[in-house]
C-alpha cells in the first residue's frame, strides 16, 4: 500500500497500476489496499478520460468489496458515492451545446441510475455524521435530480442550520 | 531499527486511506448546460416566419439569470442557420423590442410574465421561462423537471398565435401543453 501510494505521489502511475494489481490479487479482501486501490483509480481517471468507466468500474468494485466486509465504512461509502455523483455531474457539463435531445436524454438517464446509485450511501454517511456538510451537498444535488422534494427541503434546512 | 519503524511508520502514514476531501461536482451548473442544449435545439427545430430569418438571431435576457453565461458561450461559438447569434439584455419588459428571436425569462422576472405576454403579444418571439406551472400560464417553451431529468413544455397555441413552427423531432422530446 505505501509503495503504491509513494509511486502515485511520484505520478509513476504505469508502476503504480502494476504494484497495485499485484497487491490486489494477493490481498484481494483487505480494506487498506482496497481503499488505496479506489484512490489510486481515481487519481488514474483524472489522467485518462477516455477510460473514466473502466476507472469508475474498477472503484465501485473496490469500494464495493469494502462495505461488503463493513457496510458502515464511512470512507468506502463516502468516497464511493463521490466517485457516482461526480460521473454524472461530468457527464452532463462535458456535454457540447449542440448535443442532439435524443442523445441528451440517453445520457440523462444513464445520470439518474447514477445519482439513484449514489442516493443510499450519501444517506448511509449523513446518518453516520449528521453534520457532514459534503454528504448533505452531494444529497441536496441527487434528491434535486431525483424529485425528492420534501427530502430536498429537510437538506437544505440542514445545511442552513450549519451555517 | 528506530529508523526503519520511523520509515515504515512515515509510508503507511502515506498510504492511510480515508474519505478524501474530493471535491462535489457542481450540481447547477450541470443543469445549466442541460438547458444551453435546450436552448440551442429551439433555435435549431423552431421555425420563425418570413421576414424574420434574416440578420443576427437575438436572443434576449431579460432579468438577472443566471443562465446568461451559458447563452453567452452559445453566442460565441455557435450560429442559427449560418447567422451570427447576439445577446441582448434587457432590465425591464417594456425594453424588449419586436426583433428579438428569443426572450430568455429569468427566474425573478417571471412573476410579470403576464405583462411580458400583454407586451409581446403576437409578435415572433419565443418567451423561455424555468419555473413549474408557467408553460400553461402562457410561456412558449418552460425548462421543468420531468421523470427525474430536466425537460421542457411547448403550449402549441402560443407558438401558433406567435407564428412560430416547432419541428416533430421538438415536439416528440417535450410535453406539449
Amino acid at each position: 500500500v505505501a509503495e503504491v501510494s509513494y509511486l502515485m505521489r511520484e505520478e509513476r502511475h504505469d508502476e503504480a497500476r502494476r504494484a497495485l494489481e499485484a497487491t490486489l490479487a494477493r490481498y484481494p479482501d483487505d480494506v487498506s489496499v482496497l481503499l488505496t486501490a479506489g484512490e489510486v483509480w481515481e487519481s488514474l481517471q483524472r489522467t485518462d478520460s477516455l477510460r473514466a468507466d473502466e476507472y469508475l468500474n474498477l472503484r465501485r468494485d473496490a469500494y464495493r468489496r469494502v462495505l461488503a466486509q463493513v457496510p458502515d465504512h464511512f470512507a468506502a461509502n463516502f468516497n464511493l458515492g463521490v466517485a457516482l455523483y461526480n460521473r454524472a455531474i461530468h457527464l452532463m457539463t462535458e456535454q457540447q451545446q449542440d448535443t442532439e435531445l435524443d442523445a441528451l436524454f440517453t445520457l440523462l438517464e444513464t445520470c439518474a441510475a447514477l445519482f439513484r446509485e449514489a442516493m443510499p450511501l450519501f444517506e448511509k454517511t449523513q446518518s453516520l455524521r449528521p453534520e457532514h456538510k459534503d454528504s448533505l451537498r452531494a444529497l441536496e444535488g441527487i434528491y434535486h435530480n431525483l424529485d425528492e422534494a420534501e427530502k430536498l427541503r429537510v437538506v437544505r434546512e440542514s445545511l442552513y442550520s450549519l451555517k | 531499527m528506530r529508523a526503519q519503524y520511523l520509515i515504515v511508520g512515515f509510508f503507511l502514514l502515506l498510504a492511510a486511506p480515508a474519505a478524501r476531501a474530493q471535491g462535489l461536482g457542481n450540481y447547477q451548473a450541470a443543469e445549466r448546460r442541460v438547458h444551453g442544449i435546450f436552448l440551442y435545439n429551439l433555435t435549431r427545430y423552431v421555425q420563425w416566419p418570413e421576414g424574420h430569418d434574416q440578420g443576427a438571431f437575438i436572443v434576449g435576457v431579460l432579468g438577472q439569470d443566471p443562465l446568461q453565461p451559458e447563452v453567452e458561450m452559445l453566442a460565441r461559438t455557435r450560429k442559427v442557420g449560418g447567422r451570427p447569434m447576439r445577446v441582448e439584455i434587457y432590465k425591464k419588459t417594456e425594453e424588449v423590442p419586436s426583433d428579438c428571436h428569443l426572450l430568455l425569462v429569468s427566474p425573478d422576472e417571471s412573476v410579470h410574465l403576464s405583462s411580458v405576454l400583454r407586451h409581446t403579444r403576437g409578435w415572433p418571439m419565443l418567451i423561455v421561462t424555468q419555473k413549474p406551472g408557467l408553460g400553461r400560464a402562457g410561456s412558449t417553451v418552460n425548462f421543468v423537471r420531468r421523470n427525474n431529468r430536466p425537460s421542457f413544455e411547448i403550449n402549441q397555441a402560443e407558438l401558433r398565435g406567435r407564428r412560430l413552427r416547432c419541428a416533430q423531432l421538438l415536439l416528440r422530446q417535450a410535453e406539449v401543453l
